[in-house]
Protein backbone atom coordinates (compact mmCIF):
# COMPACT_ATOMS: atom_id res chain seq x y z
CA UNK A 1 0.00 0.00 0.00
CA UNK A 2 1.43 3.41 -0.90
CA UNK A 3 1.30 6.65 1.05
CA UNK A 4 -1.16 8.06 -1.46
CA UNK A 5 -3.56 5.24 -0.68
CA UNK A 6 -3.55 6.07 3.04
CA UNK A 7 -2.25 4.02 5.89
CA UNK A 8 -2.64 0.28 6.27
CA UNK A 9 -4.24 -0.32 9.66
CA UNK A 10 -4.16 -3.29 12.03
CA UNK A 11 -5.92 -3.47 15.37
CA UNK A 12 -4.30 -5.66 17.99
CA UNK A 13 -5.38 -7.24 21.23
CA UNK A 14 -3.30 -6.78 24.35
CA UNK A 15 -1.92 -10.32 24.50
CA UNK A 16 1.79 -10.79 23.76
CA UNK A 17 0.93 -13.42 21.17
CA UNK A 18 -0.42 -10.58 19.02
CA UNK A 19 3.15 -9.74 17.99
CA UNK A 20 3.20 -12.83 15.77
CA UNK A 21 0.02 -11.66 14.01
CA UNK A 22 1.53 -8.18 13.69
CA UNK A 23 4.67 -9.56 12.03
CA UNK A 24 2.70 -11.73 9.60
CA UNK A 25 0.59 -8.76 8.58
CA UNK A 26 3.63 -6.51 8.35
CA UNK A 27 5.45 -8.96 6.06
CA UNK A 28 2.54 -8.88 3.62
CA UNK A 29 2.27 -5.10 3.70
CA UNK A 30 5.98 -4.41 3.07
CA UNK A 31 6.08 -6.98 0.26
CA UNK A 32 3.07 -5.37 -1.38
CA UNK A 33 4.60 -1.89 -1.13
CA UNK A 34 7.98 -2.89 -2.57
CA UNK A 35 9.86 -1.90 0.57
CA UNK A 36 13.49 -3.08 0.30
CA UNK A 37 14.64 -5.66 2.90
CA UNK A 38 16.95 -3.33 4.86
CA UNK A 39 14.26 -0.68 5.23
CA UNK A 40 11.58 -3.26 6.03
CA UNK A 41 13.87 -4.78 8.66
CA UNK A 42 14.57 -1.43 10.30
CA UNK A 43 10.89 -0.57 10.65
CA UNK A 44 10.02 -4.10 11.76
CA UNK A 45 12.50 -3.74 14.61
CA UNK A 46 11.09 -0.35 15.66
CA UNK A 47 7.54 -1.65 15.42
CA UNK A 48 8.30 -4.77 17.47
CA UNK A 49 9.98 -2.71 20.17
CA UNK A 50 7.18 -0.15 20.35
CA UNK A 51 4.38 -2.72 20.39
CA UNK A 52 6.22 -4.88 22.93
CA UNK A 53 6.53 -1.86 25.25
CA UNK A 54 2.80 -1.19 24.92
CA UNK A 55 1.79 -4.80 25.53
CA UNK A 56 4.15 -5.20 28.48
CA UNK A 57 3.52 -1.92 30.29
CA UNK A 58 0.67 0.23 28.96
CA UNK A 59 -2.14 -1.77 30.50
CA UNK A 60 -0.62 -2.56 33.89
CA UNK A 61 -1.45 -0.80 37.15
CA UNK A 62 -4.48 0.77 38.76
CA UNK A 63 -4.61 3.67 36.28
CA UNK A 64 -4.74 1.43 33.22
CA UNK A 65 -7.89 0.88 31.21
CA UNK A 66 -9.57 -2.53 31.32
CA UNK A 67 -10.52 -2.16 27.66
CA UNK A 68 -7.16 -2.09 25.88
CA UNK A 69 -7.02 -0.81 22.32
CA UNK A 70 -3.86 -0.97 20.22
CA UNK A 71 -3.67 0.09 16.60
CA UNK A 72 -0.79 0.13 14.12
CA UNK A 73 -0.80 2.33 11.03
CA UNK A 74 1.77 1.92 8.27
CA UNK A 75 2.72 4.31 5.51
CA UNK A 76 5.08 2.49 3.18
CA UNK A 77 7.11 3.34 0.13
CA UNK A 78 10.35 1.91 -1.29
CA UNK A 79 12.29 4.85 0.18
CA UNK A 80 10.53 5.77 3.39
CA UNK A 81 8.46 3.73 5.79
CA UNK A 82 6.65 4.88 8.88
CA UNK A 83 4.66 3.19 11.61
CA UNK A 84 2.37 4.84 14.10
CA UNK A 85 1.47 2.86 17.23
CA UNK A 86 -1.63 4.14 18.99
CA UNK A 87 -2.80 2.82 22.36
CA UNK A 88 -5.18 3.84 25.11
CA UNK A 89 -2.84 2.70 27.87
CA UNK A 90 -1.19 4.80 30.54
CA UNK A 91 0.60 7.89 29.21
CA UNK A 92 4.18 7.10 28.32
CA UNK A 93 6.59 9.15 26.23
CA UNK A 94 9.59 6.96 25.45
CA UNK A 95 11.48 10.03 24.27
CA UNK A 96 11.32 11.42 27.81
CA UNK A 97 13.55 8.62 29.01
CA UNK A 98 17.22 9.55 29.31
CA UNK A 99 19.50 7.85 26.86
CA UNK A 100 21.05 4.69 28.26
CA UNK A 101 24.56 5.03 29.63
CA UNK A 102 27.21 3.08 27.73
CA UNK A 103 27.69 -0.46 28.96
CA UNK A 104 31.04 -1.00 30.63
CA UNK A 105 31.01 -4.56 31.93
CA UNK A 106 28.68 -7.51 32.42
CA UNK A 107 28.78 -7.25 36.21
CA UNK A 108 27.07 -3.84 36.20
CA UNK A 109 25.07 -4.13 32.96
CA UNK A 110 21.30 -3.93 33.30
CA UNK A 111 19.21 -6.41 31.38
CA UNK A 112 16.48 -4.00 30.22
CA UNK A 113 15.89 -0.71 28.48
CA UNK A 114 17.32 -1.86 25.16
CA UNK A 115 14.09 -1.41 23.21
CA UNK A 116 13.90 2.36 23.40
CA UNK A 117 17.60 2.58 22.57
CA UNK A 118 16.98 0.49 19.45
CA UNK A 119 14.11 2.69 18.30
CA UNK A 120 16.23 5.82 18.78
CA UNK A 121 19.22 4.31 16.99
CA UNK A 122 17.27 2.75 14.12
CA UNK A 123 14.58 5.29 13.19
CA UNK A 124 15.47 8.47 11.33
CA UNK A 125 12.67 10.25 13.14
CA UNK A 126 10.59 9.46 16.24
CA UNK A 127 7.61 11.52 17.42
CA UNK A 128 5.35 11.14 20.42
CA UNK A 129 2.10 12.83 21.35
CA UNK A 130 -0.72 12.16 23.77
CA UNK A 131 -4.14 13.01 22.39
CA UNK A 132 -7.62 12.14 23.62
CA UNK A 133 -6.33 9.63 26.13
CA UNK A 134 -4.12 7.83 23.65
CA UNK A 135 -0.38 7.52 23.10
CA UNK A 136 0.72 8.07 19.52
CA UNK A 137 4.27 6.97 18.74
CA UNK A 138 5.40 7.53 15.17
CA UNK A 139 8.64 6.06 13.88
CA UNK A 140 10.01 6.87 10.44
CA UNK A 141 12.73 4.85 8.76
CA UNK A 142 14.38 5.74 5.47
CA UNK A 143 16.18 3.59 2.92
CA UNK A 144 19.86 3.13 3.76
CA UNK A 145 21.19 5.03 0.75
CA UNK A 146 18.94 7.95 1.62
CA UNK A 147 19.89 7.66 5.28
CA UNK A 148 23.51 8.12 4.35
CA UNK A 149 22.90 11.32 2.37
CA UNK A 150 23.86 14.55 4.13
CA UNK A 151 20.30 15.88 3.79
CA UNK A 152 18.67 12.95 5.56
CA UNK A 153 17.27 13.48 9.05
CA UNK A 154 19.49 12.10 11.79
CA UNK B 1 12.38 -20.49 18.12
CA UNK B 2 14.25 -23.77 18.41
CA UNK B 3 17.36 -24.45 20.46
CA UNK B 4 19.78 -27.35 20.33
CA UNK B 5 22.67 -27.85 22.72
CA UNK B 6 25.85 -29.72 21.89
CA UNK B 7 28.63 -30.48 24.35
CA UNK B 8 32.00 -29.95 22.67
CA UNK B 9 35.42 -30.93 23.97
CA UNK B 10 37.03 -28.79 26.70
CA UNK B 11 33.69 -28.27 28.37
CA UNK B 12 32.40 -25.85 25.77
CA UNK B 13 28.65 -25.81 25.20
CA UNK B 14 27.44 -24.95 21.69
CA UNK B 15 23.93 -23.53 21.55
CA UNK B 16 22.29 -23.38 18.12
CA UNK B 17 19.27 -21.13 17.69
CA UNK B 18 16.81 -21.23 14.80
CA UNK B 19 14.08 -18.69 14.06
CA UNK B 20 13.20 -15.16 15.12
CA UNK B 21 14.54 -14.06 18.52
CA UNK B 22 11.47 -11.90 19.22
CA UNK B 23 8.91 -12.05 22.03
CA UNK B 24 7.75 -15.53 21.11
CA UNK B 25 11.29 -16.74 20.47
CA UNK B 26 12.55 -15.35 23.76
CA UNK B 27 9.68 -17.11 25.53
CA UNK B 28 10.75 -20.39 23.95
CA UNK B 29 14.40 -20.20 25.02
CA UNK B 30 14.32 -18.16 28.24
CA UNK B 31 14.12 -21.19 30.53
CA UNK B 32 16.80 -23.30 28.83
CA UNK B 33 19.09 -20.25 28.76
CA UNK B 34 18.48 -19.81 32.51
CA UNK B 35 19.66 -23.39 33.06
CA UNK B 36 22.73 -22.73 30.92
CA UNK B 37 23.39 -19.52 32.86
CA UNK B 38 23.38 -21.52 36.08
CA UNK B 39 25.85 -24.22 35.11
CA UNK B 40 27.87 -23.58 31.93
CA UNK B 41 31.36 -22.09 31.91
CA UNK B 42 32.14 -21.76 28.20
CA UNK B 43 29.21 -21.08 25.86
CA UNK B 44 29.17 -20.36 22.15
CA UNK B 45 25.90 -19.41 20.48
CA UNK B 46 25.34 -20.09 16.78
CA UNK B 47 23.21 -17.28 15.33
CA UNK B 48 23.44 -18.45 11.71
CA UNK B 49 19.73 -19.36 11.56
CA UNK B 50 18.46 -16.42 13.62
CA UNK B 51 16.65 -14.17 11.15
CA UNK B 52 15.49 -11.44 13.55
CA UNK B 53 16.78 -10.12 16.87
CA UNK B 54 14.68 -7.82 19.06
CA UNK B 55 15.58 -6.26 22.41
CA UNK B 56 13.92 -9.04 24.33
CA UNK B 57 16.42 -11.42 22.74
CA UNK B 58 19.26 -9.12 23.75
CA UNK B 59 17.86 -9.20 27.26
CA UNK B 60 17.99 -13.00 27.34
CA UNK B 61 21.59 -13.00 26.10
CA UNK B 62 22.75 -10.48 28.72
CA UNK B 63 20.82 -12.26 31.46
CA UNK B 64 22.61 -15.48 30.48
CA UNK B 65 26.07 -13.96 30.13
CA UNK B 66 26.06 -12.16 33.49
CA UNK B 67 26.22 -15.19 35.83
CA UNK B 68 28.61 -16.98 33.47
CA UNK B 69 30.90 -13.95 33.62
CA UNK B 70 30.56 -13.81 37.39
CA UNK B 71 31.87 -17.38 37.63
CA UNK B 72 34.82 -16.47 35.43
CA UNK B 73 33.34 -18.14 32.34
CA UNK B 74 32.77 -16.74 28.86
CA UNK B 75 30.06 -16.59 26.22
CA UNK B 76 30.47 -15.65 22.54
CA UNK B 77 28.18 -15.37 19.52
CA UNK B 78 28.96 -16.32 15.93
CA UNK B 79 27.22 -16.37 12.55
CA UNK B 80 25.33 -13.17 13.36
CA UNK B 81 23.65 -11.52 10.36
CA UNK B 82 24.05 -7.82 9.59
CA UNK B 83 20.72 -6.73 11.08
CA UNK B 84 21.33 -8.57 14.34
CA UNK B 85 24.87 -7.17 14.48
CA UNK B 86 23.36 -3.70 14.26
CA UNK B 87 21.09 -4.50 17.20
CA UNK B 88 24.00 -5.79 19.30
CA UNK B 89 26.07 -2.75 18.35
CA UNK B 90 23.31 -0.17 18.95
CA UNK B 91 22.69 -1.56 22.43
CA UNK B 92 26.42 -1.80 23.17
CA UNK B 93 26.08 -5.47 24.02
CA UNK B 94 28.75 -6.41 21.47
CA UNK B 95 31.26 -4.73 23.78
CA UNK B 96 30.36 -7.18 26.55
CA UNK B 97 29.64 -10.40 24.64
CA UNK B 98 32.12 -11.10 21.82
CA UNK B 99 30.54 -11.34 18.36
CA UNK B 100 32.81 -13.25 16.00
CA UNK B 101 32.66 -14.64 12.47
CA UNK B 102 32.66 -18.40 12.83
CA UNK B 103 32.60 -21.32 15.23
CA UNK B 104 36.38 -21.67 15.39
CA UNK B 105 36.71 -18.02 16.41
CA UNK B 106 33.96 -18.42 18.99
CA UNK B 107 35.64 -21.46 20.50
CA UNK B 108 38.88 -19.52 20.69
CA UNK B 109 37.08 -16.56 22.30
CA UNK B 110 35.77 -18.65 25.19
CA UNK B 111 38.82 -20.91 25.60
Amino acid sequence: MTEAAGPAVLRLGSDLSEVARLNDWYAGEVAGAGVPPDLAGDLKLCLNEAVANVLFYAFEGDDATDAPEVEVRLLLSPFRASAEVIDNGIAFDPLSRPRAAPLTDLATAGIGGFGITLIRETAAEVRYRRAEGRNHLTMVCVARAEAQSPDAPR
Amino acid sequence: MQMTQTELENGTLKVTLTGPFDIAGAGDVDLPFSVIAGRAQKVIVDFTAVDFLASIGVRVLVKTAKPIDKRGGKMALFGVNEAARKVLSATGVDTLIPVVEDEASARAAVA
